[in-house]
């Protein structure tokens, strides 16, 4: 069983992962507080949303980049609305406002992708364009300073929080978001038809096709699904920072990208796990948010952390090219 | 000999491409219609100067971009190189232009900024031919290092105090009417026409892009033919930071972030398939215009920078979708015809 | 046996790129039938189970099921219907399970929404013991070997509530224990009234399991009648159009030396020991089922592979290739087993395809591509070679299966090879095409080319070749002189045991 566990992807991120924290911990004893722990759990939510939503999307053989685009439409016009109204009900409702707005858009996405069979990255390029631009010109990119009361009160409750020495760091109850989007994401690619039809997709688009699968309904499900998850992570962005800036997010596909390359999952589709994914994003996290701990300039952190990413994807890309030249045994022993 | 048979030959190749006469008309369609909005201040010399003094930057960069779509890659990393060889570039010539005279240090300059574009350009045909990294993944990860790399040497501001000379490259018009930049760029055009349509590496380029198991199995080494491509972009790409730096004087980690969008709707409109092994350089000349008139027009007409954002990307998007229609136009055609036949 | 009619095809007719794949093609299936669709590769018989499928959608004709008319149905329609195919590529999916392979789709039919993965093992289980085979439920499907994928995909249709099951040629990677266990079992699902259309050119295979014989020819039904009217030579007649005058191959003049001579080399996993010779003029035959290592070999030899031990001598001199160029410039050339992957760039031009493996051999003094001279040699070649198209300009993709394998052949020609190989040179094209190319070998052969003709097609290697070896799990198993050997007897040894048991 072991022996079955080191040979798997999770194995080697899990290593890293270690060898990463011990480094950092040493270099900065700070970061084995739980005030560090608390704030990596913050640093996660919004990028950890986006990465899980992000994966059955490549598995399937897709990559969306469009989601920061949509993100950002879901969190700005929602703040901008319920700003504009004074809102003071339920928090729920501007919440599932931005999923509505990401999930629309997301269906877009999917319809465009799969009716004129077009490369889903350079669909979603144009559409994040197009999204943002359309957004900005119609909502206008004027930051909303205030929230709406139940927002910013959903934004300022401590789920739970932690000291660094006389620190005091709190993570905010958007972290139940981020769980429950791993949990779905876990039962629906395990438990699910539509779960196993997504990886059927990824391994051979025509044999699932040949099986009955409906590959065209599961495609439009995947990146409706990664534009919902998109308006949900933007809200939650929104409310952690309690400001709305439509600059925000702009820009962070390519951590999400790369967290769940890193996790394991296979960039050409059919391979990638839930468990391997919550590695590649605790990875990404700490090793972003780790680097001001180990004293590095703010200046060179983005180089660092493109370093990481490619050597990351490397690694997996290297071990993944190696396993394709692997040929199935002819000649017995 | 044939010389003059092989310019009619490419010129009949150009007309009989469906999609070439179309963007050609396209692009007619897109001149007419900003004239008549815009009247004399589109149609005028000034315009015209400033827009061939513009489109270069943003036309290499596209050719750079090409070139690995050929491939049925991409490149996303090309505004990184771009401002990074500049960057180098203006960092060299102010630290030494003192000590070893102006002109040595701009022409030294200068080749630092190619060896840097060509470095860069090793790297990502390094980890897409060797590491097996997708060419998406590898060059999006390669552009942070890039942009990276140059925030962490400027510490993110931008790098001034180049000599005037040093806009010679991107401002300069040669006989005070022709643009510099628009040379720099017609020399792309036709080096890397030739490499593509007469050269032994063209060829290569066009048949890995096609069907990478054929190619190998041809006995070409689709590697080489993966880094060699990688570099030309990036030599591209360190042309287009010298035009870049050399036309504000000046250069800057993180200028010209919409470019990437720009060049991909460039090579895309211009026909070349993101799928590999079809597209030709006309095309995305074509296509650089188009989108030059367009914005030229905006900028005249004053429309808002994030409405242009809308613009582009739904430019981006219908047009991969009226090729769709139009693909399937000429099939049933085809399907049509043979019937009739039967 | 039969009862009422099941599906009923009624002048289907559909064209690609303006050929005519299918030309006002009728076909009636009974219930609890069994139907032979026999015919040469390119007839339209793979075209035929994609539109009953629905895979394809016709451009004229309709099919009627249960009574009642369709002009077309989805592919999720036909699996509704009860229309099951076990495609030639197996249609699976290499990153799952054996298990799922096997039940994924049976479970989906039955309107599951959620996975039990209980059940999923457990009807898995069912499945391989209805055939009779072992299997590890847990494997990944991408590292077992092609008889395994063959016989998961069997299983998977199996389970399916199929009332109609299409099997294209289901035996290719089989032994013969295992293709007697498959018969067993399509002779259990008539007995259920289940009808299964049995692809094949394997003529003691139609016998054996077939009532009903169809036979395709270039797009159109020739003929159709029970089985047992049917006698070998005029079922030959049928499917090639033509009496076969059955010229074998004799060697002409012979070179003394050998010019390919191959000492005990392997691949770890894939083949060990092979050694055997080649002469100038021969025309040399390697067969074996499919996963016999028989391509693996060719590839080897064209340095496709690195091989780990032994040696390959060209004319008397050790072989030190680093590459496939090399192998190239050494002289060998290799005609690839799927032209379509392999072999050809489809989209690109005719000229450009025929350069493709000798490009710096078409420079002019400047060192830019001879454009007319590329030219000039294609049509050349095009004449040579009797290559059907108007232009050497036009796309490969345009040709029919035939002439494109001619632009292959052609392609390996213009770099000039001391030996040829080719592998399974005549799949998927038609008799005058293959006849062409046949001619072509022999002559290639007279002229002092050495030949290599890998194929598990029979009558192709004993007409063909005049000497065979036989590979069998990566191993040498045997040499003969094909005038010496009859295709039964050359079929029962292959099927001995030959292939890959259903042993993962």
């Amino acid at each position: 069983m072991l022996k079955k566990a080191m040979k798997t992807n999770e194995f080697f991120v899990l290593i890293a992962l270690i060898i990463l924290c011990i480094i950092i911990g040493i270099a900065n004893p700070v970061f084995f507080t739980t005030g560090n722990a608390v704030s990596l759990m913050k640093n996660s939510i919004v990028m950890g949303i986006m990465t899980f939503a992000l994966m059955p999307g490549i598995v399937a053989g897709g990559i969306d980049v469009s989601f920061p685009a949509i993100a950002v439409c879901g969190m700005f016009t929602t703040s901008k609305i319920m700003q504009n109204i004074d809102y003071s009900g339920p928090v729920i409702l501007p919440i599932l406002m931005s999923i509505g707005i990401g999930t629309v858009l997301g269906l877009l996405n999917g319809l465009i992708i799969t009716k004129f069979s077009l490369p889903a990255f350079i669909v979603t390029l144009g559409t994040s364009s197009l999204y943002y631009g359309l957004l900005v010109t119609l909502v206008g990119s004027k930051p909303v300073n205030r929230l709406c009361k139940p927002m910013e009160d959903f934004g300022k409750a401590v789920m739970i929080s932690g000291n660094s020495g006389s620190v005091t760091t709190s993570c905010t109850w958007t972290f139940l978001f981020l769980l429950a989007v791993a949990i779905i994401v876990y039962l629906m690619l395990k438990y699910t038809m539509l779960g196993r039809g997504i990886y059927a997709i990824g391994g051979n688009r025509t044999s699932a096709e040949r099986a009955g699968f409906n590959v065209n309904g599961i495609l439009i499900f995947v990146y409706t699904f990664i534009g919902a998850c998109a308006g949900l992570a933007g809200i939650c962005h929104t409310m952690q920072a309690r400001i709305c800036m439509p600059t925000d997010l702009m820009g962070s596909e390519m951590l999400c990208i790369a967290a769940v390359v890193l996790g394991g999952t296979n960039i050409a589709g059919g391979k990638g796990t839930v468990i391997g994914t919550t590695l590649g994003l605790i990875l990404i996290t700490v090793a972003r948010s780790s680097l001001t701990l180990v004293g590095v300039d703010s200046s060179w952190q983005q180089m660092i952390v493109g370093i990481v990413i490619v050597g990351g994807t490397a690694l997996s890309a290297y071990k993944e090219l190696r396993n394709s030249r692997k040929i199935a045994k002819i000649l017995e022993d | 000999m044939s010389n003059e048979k092989g310019i009619v030959k490419y010129l009949k190749d150009i007309t009989e491409d469906a999609r070439m006469v179309r963007l050609f008309f396209i692009m007619v369609i897109a001149f007419v219609i900003m004239c008549v909005a815009n009247g004399n201040k589109f149609f005028s010399l000034s315009n015209f100067q400033s827009m061939a003094r513009t489109f270069p930057e943003v036309g290499i960069l596209a050719i750079a971009v090409s070139l690995a779509m050929l491939l049925g890659g991409i490149n996303l990393s090309v505004v990184g190189i771009a401002n990074l060889s500049g960057i180098f570039c203006c960092q060299f010539i102010i630290a030494t232009q003192e000590k070893i005279g102006m002109w040595p240090a701009i022409i030294i300059g200068l080749a630092i900024a190619m060896v840097v574009g060509a470095v860069c350009g090793l790297l990502n045909g390094f980890l897409i031919a060797y590491v097996g990294i997708p060419a998406m993944l590898a060059t999006l990860g390669t552009q942070e290092i890039f942009i990276g790399l140059g925030v962490g040497v400027t510490k993110g501001a931008a790098v001034f105090g180049t000599p005037s000379e040093f806009t010679f490259f991107g401002g300069a018009y040669i006989f005070g009417v022709i643009p510099m930049s628009l040379i720099l760029f017609v020399v792309v055009v036709v080096v890397f026409t030739i490499l593509l349509q007469r050269k032994q590496y063209g060829m290569e380029l066009y048949l890995v892009g096609t069907n990478p198991t054929a190619a190998r199995f041809s006995g070409i080494k689709n590697e080489l033919v993966i880094l060699k491509t990688h570099v030309f972009g990036g030599i591209l790409s360190a042309i287009a930071g010298i035009i870049i730096a050399s036309g504000t004087n000046s250069a800057k980690a993180s200028y010209g972030s919409s470019y990437v969008l720009r060049c991909l709707i460039v090579a895309i409109l211009g026909g070349i398939n993101p799928a590999g092994g079809f597209g030709k350089i006309t095309g995305v000349v074509m296509a650089v215009l188009t989108i030059q008139f367009l914005s030229s027009g905006f900028g005249i007409l004053r429309v808002d920078g994030y409405f242009q954002t809308f613009v582009w990307g739904a430019v981006l998007v219908g047009d991969m979708i009226l090729n769709y229609y139009l693909d399937k136009l000429a099939e049933n055609r085809k399907k049509k015809k043979a019937e009739k036949e039967a | 046996m039969a009862g009422k009619t099941l599906i009923k095809l009624d002048g289907i007719s559909i064209s690609f790129g303006g050929v005519h794949a299918l030309q006002n093609v009728d076909l009636e299936i009974l219930e609890g039938q069994t139907l032979c669709l026999a015919g040469e590769n390119g007839g339209g018989k793979s075209t035929l189970i994609k539109i009953i499928s629905g895979f394809y959608r016709p451009d004229h004709g309709t099919i009627e099921i249960d009574g009642k008319q369709y002009s077309h149905f989805t592919p999720k329609q036909a699996i509704d219907l009860g229309i099951q195919v076990i495609y030639q590529d197996f249609a699976i999916f290499p990153n799952l399970t054996v298990a799922e392979n096997i039940a994924l789709s049976a479970e989906r039919l039955d309107g599951r929404k959620l996975v039990n993965w209980k059940n999923v093992k457990k009807r898995a289980q069912e499945a391989l013991d209805m055939i009779n085979v072992k299997m590890d439920l847990d494997a990944i499907l991408a590292d077992l070997p092609v008889a395994s994928k063959q016989l998961v995909a069997i299983c998977r249709s199996l389970l399916q509530h199929a009332r109609l099951l299409i099997m294209d040629e289901p035996t290719t990677a089989l032994t013969k224990n295992e293709i007697n266990s498959l018969f067993k079992v399509v002779r259990d699902l008539q007995a259920k009234g289940i009808s299964v259309v049995f692809v094949s050119h394997k003529l003691e295979e139609v016998y054996e399991i077939a009532e009903q014989l169809v036979i395709l020819r270039n797009g159109k039904k020739v003929i159709e009648g029970p089985i047992k009217d049917f006698d070998r030579k005029k079922f030959i007649y049928h499917m090639t159009g033509r009496e076969i005058e059955s010229e074998t191959f004799t060697v002409k003049n012979i070179g003394s030396e050998p010019l390919l001579e191959v000492k005990g080399i392997g691949i770890k996993d894939l083949f060990a020991d092979i050694s055997f010779k080649l002469y100038a003029g021969e025309v040399l035959g390697i067969t074996g089922l499919l996963g016999s290592g028989r391509s693996e070999l060719a590839r080897a030899l064209f340095n496709l592979e690195k091989i780990d031990t032994g040696e390959v001598l060209l004319e008397g001199r050790k072989l030190d290739l680093k590459n496939v160029k090399d192998a190239i410039n050494a002289g060998i050339a290799y005609v690839p087993e799927d032209r379509l992957t392999e072999g050809l760039f489809m989209p690109q031009t005719i000229s450009r395809n025929m350069i493709s493996a000798v490009i710096e051999r078409n420079l002019n003094g400047l060192g830019l591509i001879d454009t007319p001279g590329v030219r000039a040699r294609s049509e050349d070649w095009v004449k040579e070679l009797k290559v059907k198209t108007p232009s050497t300009e036009l796309p490969v993709q345009a040709l029919s299966g035939g002439n494109q394998q001619k632009v292959v052949l052609a392609k390996w020609l213009a770099t000039k090879p001391k030996v040829l190989i080719l592998n399974s040179p005549t799949v998927g094209i038609d008799v005058g095409a293959k006849a062409d190319i046949y001619a072509y070998t022999r002559r290639l052969a007279e002229e002092g080319i050495g030949v290599i003709i890998i194929s598990d097609d029979l009558p192709e290697i004993l007409d063909n070749c005049n000497r065979a070896i036989i590979m069998k799990r990566g191993r040498l198993a045997g040499e003969f002189i094909t005038s010496e050997m009859t295709e039964s007897r050359l079929t029962d040894i292959l099927a001995e045991a030959g292939g890959e048991g259903g042993a993962a």
